[in-house]
């Protein structure tokens, strides 16, 4: 799965850790899922849209092979 | 989602030092047959071929110190428990169930008598064993791993 955290993140000038702290998890795990390392469950999916305030779709996207 | 409630983080370290002991204690009880002096009681009004008399509760205090302190380690949270460690917790255990049982078969061909009775007694430790060190080893390289690209990228 695709994402697309780190643009939105530079869109809001936001960092890792700022991200972490208003999803509930550790900066750990927002550089995982960022890197592709992790699939973040569908609330801390859907939490993060919220902070960017964009839909689902527009942040994470299925790739070929998912 | 509910998840599985663990300990609070301090519970980690109480641990530790309670496996440490069981360990420590365990090992002289079982390669040096080391005995609490006075730790027990007569239970039986006679001895009979392998139970004696008089029951020395050492090894019994040992293994409940070194479960006990495994089970406080492995069921205690780390300092931020978010879901991805909730998924690497996961996949520690079916580690350890994984080596626990490969052992098992291993030793049911290979080890007869005494051998496999040491194998299993050994073996009893491996679920828990297995699982602490392959999360936190997990945890380790995958915070070395953020620490090294964070790095590199400033």
């Amino acid at each position: 799965m695709k994402n697309r955290i780190r643009e939105e993140r530079a869109r809001l000038d936001i960092s890792q850790a700022e991200l972490a702290d208003r999803t509930g998890v550790s900066r750990q795990t927002i550089f995982s899922i960022e890197n592709g390392r992790y699939v973040p469950s569908t609330v801390l999916s859907l939490k993060i849209a919220r902070v960017f305030e964009k839909p689902l779709e527009e942040i994470f996207q299925l790739e070929e092979g998912d | 989602m509910k998840t599985f409630r663990l300990l609070p983080t301090h519970w980690k370290r109480i641990g530790f030092v309670l496996a440490i002991i069981g360990a420590v204690l365990g090992t002289l009880t079982v390669f040096s047959g080391y005995e609490i002096p006075g730790f027990g009681f007569n239970m039986r009004a006679e001895a009979k071929f392998i139970t004696p008399m008089f029951e020395n509760f050492t090894d019994e205090l040992a293994l409940t110190l070194l479960l006990v302190g495994l089970l406080l380690m492995a069921f205690s949270r780390v300092k931020f428990e978010d879901e991805r460690v909730q998924l690497i917790r996961l996949e520690a255990f079916q580690w350890s169930f994984l080596v626990h049982f490969s052992i098992l078969l291993l030793a049911n061909w290979l080890l007869y008598a005494g051998n496999f009775f040491y194998a299993m007694l050994f073996n009893l430790f491996t679920p828990l064993v297995v699982f602490l060190l392959r999360f936190h080893y997990v945890l380790y390289v995958s915070d070395k791993q953020i620490l090294a690209e964070t790095t590199e990228k400033s």
